[in-house]
């Protein structure tokens, strides 16, 4: 929005009201009545202007430096600005000022001439010459008129008068006596003229023998020559009468000297005045000076501001953009070059607004889409890891965690290959890939086995190299998943499948096989004797063992391979391990039993006949492995874990028998997998189906001190509670 | 800022106010009056003419100068102040003749020249001149019942003098100073 100029309003004001009083002064100039009107307000008046001037000058000028102290923006170009245009008023006007004083001095005295000076006193001399010279003609004609007179006897003295006054051409003769006392009296116009004594001051100024003359200029322009004249005899008695005469110059002469006196008398006056005239010309000229250069300075300062404003705007609207704030938009005010340079900077703002609006649209998007991928990372159950080109880890998905059992959200950036102490799963894993990745293979798949303290894990693992991601250092982008349980389970399937179909197939002829192997004993027993007898009782008794032996593989395959029927129940596993263990106390027994049961052993949910026979497995397995060695001991212990997968109960049955071969280790819990040489190799296949069947792990590993040590976790039931407390028998 | 800027303005009007005034006046020593008759009262008044330097010379110089008499016959109204019943005025000239080398004393109202040889005798015919005042009053002018005074001021004409003079007078404050009212009561 444009601002209103009221700066520039108020200054047009004063100029019209400097320029009307100018014009007053003028006006009055030109007429002393006026003049005198006006001249104490015009003084009043400009005295104020100047005041209001100085005073608003100096306020800015205190303004200016004060923001120029103060480091405003802009302050400093406004300052250098005005100082710009008070060199650009200062230095004319003085020189104006300064040729106009010289002007005027010199002017002003130019105007006198001591020659025209010296003429005009000799032209009023000469004037004063010639009237003297008539003047003394007439003082010595009326002498002579006044000696005439005194032989004259009174009575004829009007008539005398008359006719010497005609002859003389006077305007006035009287004749006057003692006291003043008018004897006789002839005028030319006696209608208009009323005779008059000479007065005292005339009288007392007259010297004995000498006429009193005098040049009397009158009201109507003309002039009169007035002779007052005595008898000259001072003697006394004699006549002490006096004769005025008033004589008319001569209108010619009187205009010519008037004339003279007139031009003598203006020159006079204007050489007098030729100081005031010059002080009241530099007075003015000094007024209008400084009112000029005061205008011009408040001029200069209120376009300096106006000129820097869009400039302090523009300085303050940087600033703002440089913060950040691209919602700026200054008010244009003006055409000039100045407004384009503002609608400049606002359409940059407003493109910088939306450029920004349209990154931060873009960045949410993107956040979004990341935020999104993220997700789906997080909630795949397939491992994610992208390495950049230098193998640095940028990115690791809950499940690659999880798998690789270390925390790898937190090493973002950091290499693989220092991932060694906490992470030995993860240096197992990158050494299996190293070479792909090293080799930077476009795409690969590769199946990688790593070892936990728990057993193995095969990890199904499939990779693009993507040369341009990752900032054009490429991006290896790996997916893998723990196939382990998924084999096991196919696994058990198979062996299932096998075990079923060996139930079906083998267990059918089982049975007519022992019957026939029965009844060939039972007739051909009575029919056979001696060694034909013993061999065929050797042969049909180890048919029916056989028989026997195949039916108990055949029941064992039949249980691990039938579906769970579990009958679960709240269950004291403390209460059950010592039932088991009863059987196995005794003198005849391989091995001590040592119990190590947990204090408060909650209850968990389990069938209680099968957890029996899973007890039975690992102990007779347990004895088994420590037959006939000394200090052979089977611990079983029971505890309580509380960890981030919920309470467990945790089953332990350890021996101190040689261990288990590391080759079977890892699948000690596949079926006929044995190292004995009568066992089916069933027994801890079925032992890993019923904690399974309890949604628990079962574990195995060897001991640090000798020994293998089976671990069983099974998750606690809800609303189990706490035995009393644990017990520990020998 | 602002009341230093105020402080600035009172100093330089304080400065305008305390400017240096003249001290020459043209003094009323003393005021009286006489009835001519019913309807012509006749002021006169005792002046000291004192004139200053610059008119002197101006004066000396060939400028005349328009001296005047005001009187005034008042009354005073209540709180409107002094109301005036009649008045009148005396205007003198006095100017220098190069011709006849007498300073002229000129009677604006009689239309009368009176010569003077010196300065001094021509200040003595002008306070004559400007001493004596015919007041013509009407015959209802004066009412029984009121109070009547009378008030007089001689002034020197500013602006019958050259404007130059002026410019001098007003800048140099170098003009005759106008003195206030004498006024004494009618009786």
């Amino acid at each position: 929005m444009m601002r209103f100029p009221w700066g520039l309003l108020g200054m047009g004001l004063l100029f019209v009201l400097l320029l009307a009083s100018l014009a007053v002064m003028g006006d009055a100039a030109q007429n002393s009545a006026r003049f005198e009107q006006v001249f104490l307000g015009l003084l009043v008046f400009h005295a104020l202007v100047l005041l209001v001037l100085g005073t608003l000058i100096i306020h800015q000028f205190v303004r200016l430096i004060v923001q120029f102290r103060g480091g405003v923006p802009g302050s400093r170009l406004t300052l250098h600005l005005v100082m710009g245009f008070m060199l650009v008023a200062v230095l004319p006007v003085s020189v104006v000022y300064y040729f106009s004083f010289k002007f005027l001095n010199e002017g002003v005295d130019s105007w006198f001439d001591v020659r025209v000076d010296g003429a005009l006193e000799d032209a009023l001399e000469l004037s004063r010459s010639s009237l003297d010279l008539r003047v003394r003609q007439l003082a010595l004609e009326t002498q002579e008129i006044m000696r005439q007179l005194q032989d004259v006897s009174e009575a004829l003295v009007p008539l005398a008068l008359n006719d010497v006054r005609a002859q003389m051409n006077a305007q006035e003769l009287t004749l006057v006596g003692a006291n003043n006392r008018i004897i006789a009296s002839s005028t030319d116009s006696p209608i208009r003229r009323l005779p008059s004594p000479p007065g005292s001051e005339i009288l007392l100024r007259m010297s004995p023998g000498q006429p009193f003359t005098r040049l009397e200029p009158q009201h109507d322009g003309t002039m009169v020559i007035r002779v007052v004249a005595t008898a000259g005899d001072r003697r006394p008695g004699a006549d002490s009468r006096i004769l005025q005469g008033i004589y008319p110059v001569d209108p010619r002469m009187t205009a010519l000297a008037v004339r003279v006196q007139d031009a003598f008398v203006d020159y006079r006056e204007f050489a007098y005045l030729r100081g005031p005239i010059k002080q009241g010309f530099i007075f003015t000229m000094s007024l209008a000076f400084a009112i000029s250069l005061m205008a011009a300075l408040w001029a200069g300062l209120l376009v300096a501001r106006r000129l820097v404003r869009p400039v302090t705007d523009l300085a303050e609207g940087t600033r703002l953009v440089a913060s950040g704030d691209y919602s700026m938009r200054l008010a244009v005010g003006r055409d000039d070059e100045l407004g384009f340079l503002v609608r400049s900077f606002n359409a940059m703002t407003r493109t910088l607004q939306e450029a920004r609006q349209e990154a931060e649209r873009n960045r949410r998007l993107l956040d979004a889409e990341r935020a999104y991928l993220e997700s789906v990372l997080q909630h795949l159950r397939s491992g994610v890891l992208a390495l950049d080109g230098s193998l640095r880890l940028r990115t690791a998905n809950a499940a690659a965690c999880q798998i690789l059992e270390c925390d790898l959200r937190g090493g973002h950036n950091r290499p693989l290959t220092e991932f060694d102490q906490d992470c030995p799963l993860v240096t197992q894993f990158f050494e299996a890939i190293a070479d792909v990745l090293e080799r930077r293979e476009p795409e690969w798949s590769r199946e990688v086995v790593v070892f936990t303290r728990t057993g193995r894990k095969v990890l199904m693992t499939r990779a693009v190299w993507l040369p341009n991601l990752g900032n054009n250092r490429g991006l290896h982008a790996i997916v893998f998943d723990d196939m382990t349980e998924f084999l096991r389970a196919q696994r058990d399937a198979a062996w299932g499948e096998v075990a079923r179909r060996l139930a079906h197939e083998i267990k059918n002829p089982l049975t007519p096989i022992q019957l026939s192997a029965e009844r060939l004993s039972r007739r051909l027993g009575k029919t056979l004797e001696g060694p034909d007898r013993e061999m065929l009782d050797r042969a049909t008794r180890t048919i029916v063992q056989q028989v026997e032996a195949m039916k108990m593989l055949v029941n064992a395959f039949r249980d691990y391979a039938e579906a769970p029927r579990l009958a679960l129940a709240p269950l004291d596993l403390n209460h059950l391990v010592r039932d088991v263990c009863e059987l196995y106390v005794g003198e005849n027994q391989p091995a001590r039993l040592v119990l190590d049961l947990g204090t408060r052993v909650p209850d968990i949910r389990g069938d209680a006949g099968r957890l029996r026979q899973l007890l039975h497995n690992l102990i007779k397995n347990a004895m088994e492995a420590v037959q006939g060695r000394p200090e052979a001991e089977v611990r079983v212990a029971t505890r309580v874990l509380q960890d981030g997968a919920g309470q467990r109960v945790e089953l332990q049955v350890a021996d101190n028998g040689p261990g288990i071969r590391p080759e079977f280790l890892e699948r000690i819990f596949e079926p006929y997998t044995t190292d004995k040489p009568r066992g089916t190799g069933l027994g801890l296949a079925v032992a890993q189906k019923i904690v399974e069947e309890h949604g628990g792990i079962i574990e195995c590993h060897n001991q640090p001190t000798g020994g293998a040590v089976f671990v069983i976790r099974i998750p606690v039931s809800h609303g189990g509670a706490a035995t009393a407390a644990g017990e520990k028998r020998a | 800022m602002r009341g230093r800027s105020w402080a600035l303005l009172a100093a330089l009007w304080s400065l305008l106010l305390v400017w240096p005034a003249s001290a020459d006046a043209i003094e009323i020593r003393k005021a009286d009056h006489l009835w001519q008759d019913e309807h012509r009262l006749l002021v006169r008044l005792h002046l000291d003419m004192d004139l200053p330097e610059v008119l002197l010379k101006a004066l000396a110089n060939g400028v005349g100068a328009d001296f005047r008499t005001e009187v005034r016959l008042e009354y005073r109204r209540g709180l409107l102040g002094e109301r005036t019943a009649a008045q009148g005025r005396q205007q003198v000239r006095l100017e220098y003749s190069a011709l006849s080398r007498h300073y002229v004393v000129i009677d604006q109202g009689q239309q009368r020249l009176e010569l003077a040889p010196t300065l001094g005798d021509a200040l003595e015919v002008l306070a004559r001149r400007l001493g004596r005042v015919i007041i013509e009053l009407t015959p209802d002018t004066l009412r029984p019942d009121v109070q009547y005074s009378l008030a007089t001021r001689v002034v020197l004409d500013h602006a019958a003098l050259p404007l130059p003079l002026q410019w001098d007078a007003r800048l140099r404050s170098a003009s005759v100073q106008q003195l206030g009212w004498y006024r004494w009561p009618l009786e």
